[in-house]
């Protein structure tokens, strides 16, 4: 009887030690983030460091832009921008940017089916497959005028394409997910192209890339879960809806 | 033979309809890649700036500008972050997420998201933009 607790219990020790162990590896995902919008002609691009604590779901990202800031989001979608040049920070909350409602934690938490859809109030309408391609419709809620349904298109299991519906026969918006690179405990595509079509006829092209990603149990960078100095001063502090 | 040549008929319709399914969720990369080689690099800064001075406000100038950057460094983040793509907030009277913040500090009223692309990168005057109620403002 000795021996077969003593055998439930080692068991036990090695199941809390494997979760403990895995909860602990990956936690820590750092990339840099090249965006290029182009409209008729004319491009804006802008580089973003992001560092993203798994643990605590604190994104953290440093823009490169003119002037240049530190955004620390949390859950909660409280979120602290701060302005080295000025030694100012901005304080606001707004639910919809909370850090469980981005690209980053969609991908390192493998929680890929619907990217945010559901938080955003859409409904799951249908669900078929075409060959190879998993395919979501989505229902929009009734707030959000001017999209109809989403479509998500899925190829072994991961997210390759998305289209925004105006109605059946006007497509408003495209999202093409490739170049997805494998990380161990995730895949992350390392493009997106976003493109949304306007009524004039023209087009917007968001072409976002994702590079020098690492995956690190520690924090390997200072950026992670950033601390405002204690006496940077305040501006425009609100509260969103 | 008739039926061979069914089934070779069958299998290359069945082909041809895998290809055009695979095709229409891939995008020619190549012809998107060219388009921003063609492209002029346009900065937003100098654009927001030039914008924000145009608009009528009842705020002190130091409120101003203080507002303006974070506002600026929200609506970028916004926009140009790796958020949940599907993030398609556009807009309406009713204030949400990023409407609300463009709105708190009364400089921009009411601005749906994807004409402030429009504004920030064709540098266009934004007056008539503000407290527009219309859903699509181009309309």
């Amino acid at each position: 009887m000795n021996v077969s607790f003593q055998g439930i219990y080692l068991f036990l020790g090695l199941l809390i030690l494997s979760v403990s162990l895995n909860a602990q590896q990956g936690s820590y995902v750092s990339l840099k983030q090249h965006t290029e919008v182009l409209e008729n002609g004319k491009k804006m691009t802008n580089d973003v460091d992001l560092f993203f604590d798994n643990n605590k779901q604190i994104l953290t990202k440093y823009y490169h832009s003119s002037p240049e800031f530190i955004m620390v989001v949390n859950s909660l979608g409280e979120i602290k921008t701060y302005f080295p040049a000025s030694n100012e920070v901005n304080y606001k909350q707004i639910a919809e940017m909370s850090s469980k409602r981005n690209l980053i934690y969609y991908f390192a938490n493998n929680t890929t089916d619907d990217l945010g859809l559901v938080d955003e109030g859409f409904n799951l309408s249908s669900n078929t497959w075409e060959n190879q391609f998993y395919v979501t419709l989505w229902k929009a809620p009734s707030f959000l005028k001017g999209i109809e349904t989403v479509k998500m298109v899925f190829e072994n299991g991961l997210p390759v394409y998305s289209e925004y519906q105006a109605n059946k026969n006007k497509i408003i918006k495209k999202i093409y997910y490739t170049n997805y690179k494998d990380f161990t405990q995730f895949r992350l595509p390392l493009k997106i192209i976003e493109i949304s079509y306007m009524p004039s006829g023209d087009s917007i092209i968001n072409r976002t890339l994702f590079s020098n990603v690492k995956v690190s149990s520690s924090p390997d960078d200072k950026y992670f879960n950033f601390k405002i100095p204690d006496n940077a001063k305040p501006v425009g502090t609100t509260k969103g809806k | 033979m008739k039926k061979l040549l069914l089934v070779i008929v069958l299998f290359a319709s069945v082909l041809f309809v895998n290809q055009a399914k695979a095709s229409s969720y891939s995008v020619n990369e190549q012809a998107i890649d060219q388009l921003f080689v063609n492209a002029v690099e346009t900065s937003m800064i100098s654009v927001n700036a030039t914008d924000l001075s145009s608009l009528a406000t009842n705020l002190p100038t130091t409120v101003m500008a203080n507002q303006k950057d974070a506002i600026v460094a929200i609506v970028l983040d916004f926009f140009l972050g790796e958020f949940g793509v599907h993030r398609f907030y556009l807009g309406t009277e009713t204030l949400t997420g990023i409407g609300y913040i463009l709105t708190c500090g009364g400089i921009f009223g009411i601005v749906p998201l994807i004409d402030f692309v429009v504004l920030i990168i064709d540098n266009k005057d934004i007056s008539k933009y503000v407290n527009n109620p219309k859903f699509f403002m181009w309309n």
